[in-house]
């Protein structure tokens, strides 16, 4: 049936479709220029770093446990042996520890994440990686610092609290302003 | 239905509305702890994967998530402190649906608010369409409507009126459409007559004022006040601050995307198909790099056999001394074996493993994970059990902690009793 009367209730609804519209396109567009998740800061920066004691991945059947290293920096870094970014990262990790290896103040992990142990050990004795490398099993320490994936840096400070934290690819710049974070002299 | 018995009928809308949400949000009585951890890990958003919860995810990190999920409801803890754990650990992002508190509330109560409004106008419009006072034409808004009408349907274009743009002369168009439109509907029977009467009255009525308006006879009813264009560009600013502003909100309610992201908002760093391609560029610009075709493998594993079985062999042959690469193509090709009725292709298969398996033994016997897939290859592809287990030992002396050293043992001892 023909209504002669154009309501007023039909220019807000158009007017209310309107705005849920703009609403929505300025909500994608935001997002999509936002802040890119890697470089979105650790939850837990400036809480008490997870406490572990793992396996040393070189099957001696020591045991690294985070609280023995209170009072020194620590840096630990979540890799595995398929993973490009971490091949990427590799070089870096080397120069970093080569020039911090008689720094007694200083310790640096690698934990293995989603990986076998024995391709890690095999990566591990290929590449000649000297620092510290444990293994996680039950990907437990990987869980407990929120990892999404590999690799992953974090900074713990002396006192035992994560300080710092790099998703993806370190540099040697990022690893020394881990250190100097971890050692409170940033 | 009177008012009486509106009201009674919105009353008992509302409890069946209150009634389903309680029944809906009511802990469920008589759940165990597998689906209490189920519940819960399908609430966690599985953070390597695209929108999939930690209950349907199959990654390492998902797999931890639910050894842990199970651990905190053994300790005892309540479901809102386990998934506190996981918030405090991963921030809000780490849930399948936004909490109804903070910037997340939008998120909740944006959709209530649309659903809202559009409710409230439907009803306005009913309303004003059964219940809006009729006008009464008089015999003097007859005979002005009708003369005008007569008129107006001798103009070349009145079978097609349109709306010129001034809004008095507009409304008058439309009026006299309406009139016509009317009319035809009478004559078809879509309105019965008492209908029809009032609504030919109530038209005529407004018509008629319409057109002394226009005539300068009396000013034109409830014709809309006419508005500034400063006043119009006002609402359209307002308009468009407050939804750049909700907009604004609700981009930091659901986070930063990546470019090739999910509208959702999934915090990923990197995509399955990002991944793919980034592995498939390392193999085109390293094509001398096993590493590099060895990763590819390892990632197309699980969804394109055919693809890392390729991989595998040229990260075999670019390095023939590496037995990663041949002792996996050797697993792969012993899985799709066992996965297939066809004995012909299965004995192909078996073979191709078998000889896999034996090079990258060759290429160093000391690699624990060839002399596991070989173990298994020989006594569950070939039901040899007196050449799997020396395999199966040695397995064990080399790697006794190995993730796959339980199974190993298991068949070992299967082995054993078979070959007595």
């Amino acid at each position: 049936m023909s209504e002669p009367r154009r309501s007023n209730v039909t220019r807000w609804v158009a007017l209310g479709a309107g705005l849920v519209l703009v609403a929505v396109v300025v909500a994608f567009a935001t997002q999509i220029g936002g802040e890119p998740a890697v470089n979105r800061p650790s939850p837990l920066l400036g809480k008490d770093a997870p406490a572990f004691d793992l396996p040393v991945l070189d099957a001696s059947g020591e045991q690294v446990s985070l609280d023995a290293l209170r009072g020194k920096a620590v840096i630990i870094n979540f890799w595995n042996s398929w993973c490009i970014p971490c091949r990427e990262e590799e070089p870096n990790l080397k120069a970093f520890y080569e020039a911090h290896a008689n720094d007694t103040d200083v310790v640096m992990i690698g934990i293995l994440r989603d990986d076998t142990v024995s391709s890690g050990r095999r990566w591990a004795d290929e590449r000649d990686l000297d620092w510290m490398l444990v293994e996680d099993p039950g990907g437990k320490a990987a869980l407990a610092y929120a990892t999404r994936g590999q690799p992953e840096t974090y900074a713990i400070s002396t006192d035992g609290v994560v300080v710092g934290s790099q998703l993806g690819p370190v540099t040697v710049e990022n690893l020394e302003a881990l250190l100097a974070a971890a050692r409170g002299t940033a | 239905m009177n008012v009486l018995g509106r009201r009674w009928a919105w009353a008992m809308l509302g409890m069946v509305v209150v009634a389903t949400l309680a029944w809906v949000a009511w802990p469920q009585d008589g759940e165990s702890a597998e689906e209490r951890a189920h519940r819960i890990a399908s609430e966690l958003r599985c953070v390597e994967c695209e929108g999939l919860s930690v209950a349907d995810a199959s990654t390492s990190t998902a797999r931890a998530t639910r050894d842990e999920i199970d651990e905190r409801i053994e300790a005892g803890e309540s479901d809102a402190e386990i998934r506190q754990a996981y918030i405090d650990r991963y921030g809000e992002r780490i849930l399948m649906n936004p909490t109804s508190s903070g910037l997340g509330v939008i998120v909740w109560v944006l959709p209530v608010v649309v659903v809202a409004l559009g409710g409230a106008g439907v009803a306005f419009a009913v309303r004003r369409r059964h219940g809006a006072p009729r006008n009464v034409a008089t015999p003097a808004d007859e005979a002005l409507v009708g003369a005008v009408a007569d008129r107006s349907r001798g103009e070349p274009h009145a079978a097609s009126r349109t709306f010129d743009g001034d809004p008095l002369l507009d409304e008058r168009d439309f009026l006299l459409r309406s009139l016509d439109d009317l009319d035809a509907e009478y004559a078809t029977g879509e309105v019965d007559a008492e209908t029809y009467q009032v609504l030919r009255a109530d038209y005529t009525a407004r018509a008629a004022s319409m057109l002394r308006g226009l005539a300068g006879d009396d000013p034109p009813p409830d014709s809309e006040p006419s508005v500034s264009w400063q006043r119009r560009a006002l609402v359209l600013g307002v308009v468009v601050v407050f939804a750049g502003v909700a907009g604004v909100m609700l981009a930091f309610a659901l986070g930063a995307r990546l470019p090739g992201g999910l509208p959702t908002g999934d915090d990923l760093q990197v995509s399955p198909d990002e991944r793919e391609q980034r592995l498939r560029q390392a193999v085109a610009d390293n094509p001398d790099d096993p590493s590099a075709y060895l990763a590819l493998a390892s990632f197309l594993e699980g969804e394109d056999i055919v693809g890392a079985l390729e991989a595998y062999d040229t990260a075999a042959r670019l390095d023939p001394a590496d037995p990663v690469p041949l002792a996996q193509a050797g697993w792969l090709l012993f899985f799709s074996a066992t996965a297939t009725d066809d004995t012909e292709q299965r004995t192909a298969l078996l073979e191709g493993a078998r000889e896999r398996l034996d090079a990258a033994v060759l290429a160093d016997a000391d690699y624990p994970d060839a002399r596991f897939y070989r173990g298994m290859v020989l006594y569950r592809g070939y039901g040899d059990a007196e050449a799997a287990i020396p395999e199966l030992q040695r397995f064990l002396v080399l790697a006794p902690d190995h993730p796959l050293a339980e199974q190993g043992r298991d068949v070992l001892a299967e082995a054993v009793a078979a070959s007595n």
